[in-house]
């Protein structure tokens, strides 16, 4: 982890936002609950693949060097 | 008083987590305590400021959203635009577990654009322009 929930709540505090338990009115939809799903068991369960993260990573930095040619 | 939900606060560290570790794997940058705290501080400060008026609870975190409105501090702090590729693959990732893709030479299509901003304009989307690219890719009914 290279920054913790406990950091976080601690910037939240800083800038004057307060963290509920409880569940607000506002409607939510969570039109992205796979994202979440996936977050959640990734930082959980520590379960990844970055092989093609690097992949696509490489990929684009290639943009780099076609405009700098 | 802007309010968020305990699980917003959970969902924003793992993004930042995620950005991190792809700047980590696709740049080589590995982001040291301090930068990450300076950069958190500065992206959630911009990511709520626009609710504040609303006095609204934030129930949900878009985390399209939230990483291309994080493309402009990274690039600030690290003063090195390469760092907008690892948020496009992390946008990507995102994307692909909602089961939408786009090929690589559409992405770099998308990278040169956002490279275009405030240089060409005319060709160019900026923070806006990613974050709906990717929100409107996501939101598309199949």
């Amino acid at each position: 982890m290279y920054i913790t929930e406990k950091e976080v709540e601690t910037i939240f505090n800083e800038l004057d936002i307060k963290i509920v338990d409880n569940e607000c009115n506002e409607h939510s939809n969570h039109i992205h609950s796979a994202v979440f799903e996936y977050l959640e068991d990734k930082y959980t369960q520590n379960n990844t693949n970055l092989e093609e993260t690097k992949k696509e990573g490489e990929a684009l930095l290639k943009v780099f060097d076609d405009t700098s040619s | 008083m802007i309010q968020v939900h305990k699980r917003e606060v959970k969902v924003t560290t793992w993004i930042l987590n995620e950005i991190a570790q792809n700047i980590e794997i696709i740049l080589n940058i590995k982001l040291t305590p301090s930068q990450i705290k300076k950069i958190t501080l500065k992206i959630i400060s911009h990511y709520y400021k626009h609710k504040k008026e609303y006095q609204i609870c934030v129930s949900d975190i878009d985390p399209y959203k939230f990483c291309a409105w994080s493309s402009e501090c990274l690039i600030d702090e690290l003063n090195d635009k390469k760092v907008i590729v690892p948020i496009i693959v992390t946008m990507h990732n995102f994307l692909k577990k909602e089961k939408r893709k786009f090929e690589i030479p559409y992405l770099q299509y998308i990278l040169k654009m956002y490279l275009n901003d405030k240089k060409v304009d005319e060709f160019a989307i900026g923070k806006n322009g990613l974050y709906m690219t990717f929100s409107s890719a996501s939101n598309i009914k199949i």
